[in-house]
């Protein structure tokens, strides 16, 4: 039982949080983690009306480097260059990464580049 | 000429954009709204993320390439033996089987590596006593509430004529299906009648329960039918009946339930690593995520490994959410628990602790909890949903399956939920169908 849905947080009140899953429709959800934690604007994962993680953006560069892993080990094995494997996947990445850490920090220019 | 853009130029309110906190006054069109979900921020990143690991093709080819090489590394070394990978998770199977997975392993040549659906639908494995006597209150006037996949959940034995709960709201009982234990509690506390949840759900449902009540948010005429099951110990069962089964190839290797696991954390899956020497991988939902668990427990294998690893970094922590952790403890204790099918596994499942016993379906309407000796055989004859939800058959090894057993007039539990690998099997067509029939009109 691992269906859930992505969701934004909207407001908290009460020990109970108001999430929106994309259709702007707002649902309370019981805070199945630690409440101090949550934020409004936060991306979480909602599973039977209960928050049951924060989605961490930050981490998706660890996942990018497991896949570059894979890749140069891949290129090692039959001989081709392994830094080339690599900058494949960095290229597949590359915009989503910078579109993360744009919108972290904040910065506007990768969304118009992108719209 | 209206575009999105002009559109919303031209009905954007003056000063919108101040009331966002967390918009940089330099921001470009589209202006940006203050309701979150259409914040251009949030889009893109929701964009980005499913992008990142659904649509990028050159990662998948990379996947798909790196699993090959290792199933040919083990092919030399016993050209023989199957690797059965489990994906103990339904909505794991979903995606293996929407996205046609295991079609696309195939199709790259990969013959020794098996992919088996696991226990992890908990629809499939409530035993049909629970439901039985969910009926019976029904219609005693109880107003019941259930998740929507329960609905239809066929019973065993009929309860005044009704084989389902949808069967008994057709017969005049009020059954109401609830997206949540939270819709409950509100509609509940309107009509203050004598109600009760039918509680089902695997860890991840469980803090829901537990925060609604440790909160008193709860309604005194509602009552929690809870029956939470834990998957640690399923796993345990399906993999040692793996192993007790000498025609069948041991499980190699499992990926473990992603969401399961952002409450309990990848330490759970320790013991299972260590107890049966093989891979597991805590893994995300979709096919990137799916493959690239494929390749690290082939990885693994082939290196003589056996750790728990979380690819669903995203979500997962080590240690999971100890304040989840704490908040299901302090509710609930650790019991023994029946599986629809298979019967007792130690351990298995979640009561109501002493201090909590008003909030009891059980307690309050006398129902006698259901015993080891009590215990039955659950399943219809012919069905095979238990061997089909411990990965010891197929669901086209069963005579029913889209024969008596569909989609609409569901037989056995595995047809109804969304999560039920017969049920997804049906909708999507698994084991290698999309294959033959590409074959037949000469595309593979």
């Amino acid at each position: 039982m691992c269906w859930a849905v992505p969701a934004v947080v909207k407001r908290i009140e009460g020990g109970v949080a108001y999430i929106d899953p994309g259709d702007g429709v707002e649902r309370p959800a019981v805070i199945g983690i630690d409440e101090k934690e949550l934020q409004t604007g936060d991306l979480v994962m909602v599973h039977a009306g209960v928050i049951i993680t924060k989605v961490d953006l930050s981490t998706l560069k660890e996942s990018m480097d497991m896949w570059k892993q894979m890749a140069m080990e891949l290129a090692a094995s039959v001989g081709e260059d392994p830094n080339a494997a690599a900058k494949v996947v960095e290229e597949e990445m590359w915009r989503v990464l910078k579109l993360v850490e744009e919108v972290k920090s904040g910065r506007s220019e990768a969304l118009k580049e992108l719209a | 000429m209206f575009t999105v853009k002009s559109l919303l130029k031209r009905y954007r309110p003056a000063g919108m954009a101040s009331q966002c906190l967390s918009l940089p006054d330099s921001f470009p069109d589209p202006p940006p709204s203050v309701d979150c979900w259409n914040c251009t921020i949030m889009k893109k990143e929701m964009t980005a993320l499913e992008f990142a690991f659904r649509r990028k093709t050159k990662i998948t080819a990379t996947l798909v390439n790196y699993i090959r090489k290792y199933s040919e590394e083990l092919v030399q070394g016993d050209p023989h033996y199957i690797y059965r990978i489990m994906d103990f998770c339904g909505t794991h199977e979903w995606t293996i089987v929407h996205f046609g997975l295991r079609n696309v392993l195939e199709m790259a040549g990969v013959k020794n590596v098996e992919l088996v659906a696991g226990p992890g639908c908990p629809v499939c494995v409530t035993p049909s006593y629970y439901l039985e006597a969910a009926m019976k209150l029904a219609f005693e006037g109880v107003v019941v509430y259930t998740y929507g996949d329960v609905f239809k959940l066929p019973a065993i034995r009929r309860v005044n004529g009704a084989r389902s709960l949808a069967e008994a709201k057709a017969l005049g009982a009020d059954v109401r299906l609830a997206h949540t234990f939270l819709h409950a509690v509100i509609d509940a506390k309107k009509h203050n009648k004598p109600s009760i949840f039918f509680g089902i759900g695997f860890e991840t449902v469980a803090p829901g329960y537990s925060e609604a009540i440790l909160k008193g948010l709860v309604p005194p005429n509602l009552r929690l039918m809870n029956l939470v099951k834990l998957t640690p110990p399923a796993m345990f069962y399906a993999l040692e009946t793996s192993r007790g089964n000498p025609r069948d190839y041991p499980v190699s290797g499992v990926i473990a339930p992603g969401h399961v696991s952002t409450i309990i954390g990848g330490k759970a899956w320790v013991p299972v690593a260590e107890h049966f020497g093989i891979p597991v991988v805590v893994a995300g939902f979709e096919p990137n995520d799916v493959l690239t668990a494929v390749a690290e427990i082939l990885r693994q294998l082939k290196n003589g490994e056996h750790k728990v690893l979380i690819e669903y970094v995203r979500a997962v922590k080590w240690e999971g959410d100890l304040k989840a952790q704490s908040s299901i403890s302090t509710v609930f204790e650790t019991v023994d628990s029946a599986w629809r099918g298979i019967g007792y596994i130690p351990k298995s499942g979640l009561a109501l602790r002493d201090g909590f016993k008003q909030y009891d379906a059980f307690e309050h309407f006398g129902i006698p909890d259901l015993t080891p000796e009590r215990w039955q055989y659950d399943l219809p004859p012919g069905c095979r949903c238990a061997e089909v939800t411990i990965g010891k058959a197929k669901p086209t090894d069963c005579p029913l399956f889209m024969k008596a057993c569909t989609r609409d007039r569901p037989i056995g539990p595995c047809m109804v939920s969304v999560e039920g690998t017969c049920a997804i099997w049906a909708r999507f067509g698994g084991g290698g169908l999309a294959t033959e029939i590409a074959k037949e009109v000469g595309l593979a």
